[in-house]
């Protein structure tokens, strides 16, 4: 079996979080920034940066979602979805080439006669 | 609301934390030793944290998934088990059936029951991308597709 690694990475959506976040936090700023500047913006002299100061947060905001939407993920996990391992994900072929082996060597049967490892199975009904 | 009642973050929490045991199981395959005595409840009973790199030596299908699903409900949520309905000391397929919430299509954190009928007969932890983990022979926990075999009996819900 290949080396892999675990994985306790987390979170899908989290880069989606982050850039609104992001996107917010750069944009009371900006406005907060061109008030300040406002004679200026009026007058025209520092429009363009002021433009460029303001949507550039939010380009970078666009991008990290597009990353995020990008990401390998797994099916949905409560209206949102997760990533997965991604070693798993590489490792389809030899899911499919293990299947031989179960075949050859089926798996054991689980049942009720190992249901209790602690020897403290449930009470007897009462009569 | 999810089937345990965690939170969305918990939710996902729990699923990654369950994924990871999962993983750190595959990793350690060759020293996972397949057993239906008592011991294959070890990796519980021991409190093996796989945040932790900590795995059981021994376990079944039934308590292998019982473990995964017990460091993501339990080990850091505290969660009851709504696995078997043992408090964490017990259970297999039959238990399992009896617990969680039946979905017709399975995502990340799932079980999945095979069998002809009854009380079941094997289990193995859903990872998503249409493979689980099954630890069902003295192999160790293997990756397969999710339909490696034609009796899946059910697919259920815990988190």
């Amino acid at each position: 079996m290949p080396a892999m690694k675990t994985s306790s990475q987390v979170s899908i959506g989290l880069g989606t979080q982050l850039g609104l976040v992001g996107t917010l936090a750069a944009g009371v700023l900006a406005i907060v920034q061109s008030a300040e500047h406002n004679q200026a913006l009026l007058s025209g002299a520092n429009k363009p940066a002021a433009i460029i100061a303001f949507a550039a947060p939010i380009l970078t905001a666009l991008g990290r979602m597009y990353q995020a939407a990008h990401l390998p993920k797994a099916d949905a996990v409560g209206g949102l979805t997760a990533d997965i391992p991604a070693e798993l994900a590489s490792l389809a072929a030899e899911a499919q080439a293990n299947v031989a082996q179960v075949q050859a060597s089926p798996d054991h049967v689980d049942g009720p006669h190992v249901a209790y490892a602690t020897g403290d199975a449930p009470a007897p009904a009462a009569p | 609301m999810s089937v345990s009642g965690l939170s969305r973050h918990h939710t996902k929490q729990a699923v990654n934390w369950t994924l990871q045991a999962a993983v750190l199981g595959l990793h350690h395959a060759s020293v996972i030793h397949y057993t239906q005595t008592a011991s294959r409840w070890q990796g519980i009973d021991r409190h093996r944290d796989a945040s932790k790199g900590q795995y059981p030596n021994f376990a079944d299908c039934s308590a292998f998934v019982t473990w995964c699903l017990w460091n993501g409900l339990h080990l850091h949520l505290g969660h009851t088990d709504v696995v078997n309905g043992q408090h964490w000391r017990a259970g297999f397929t039959g238990t399992m059936l009896t617990h969680g919430r039946r979905v017709s299509s399975p995502i990340p954190g799932d079980a999945i029951i095979y069998g002809s009928g009854g009380s079941g007969e094997h289990t193995a932890l859903y990872t998503g991308g249409g493979l689980v983990i099954s630890h069902g022979s003295e192999r160790g926990p293997l990756l397969l597709p999710w339909r490696y075999r034609s009796d899946v009996m059910a697919v259920h819900r815990y988190i």
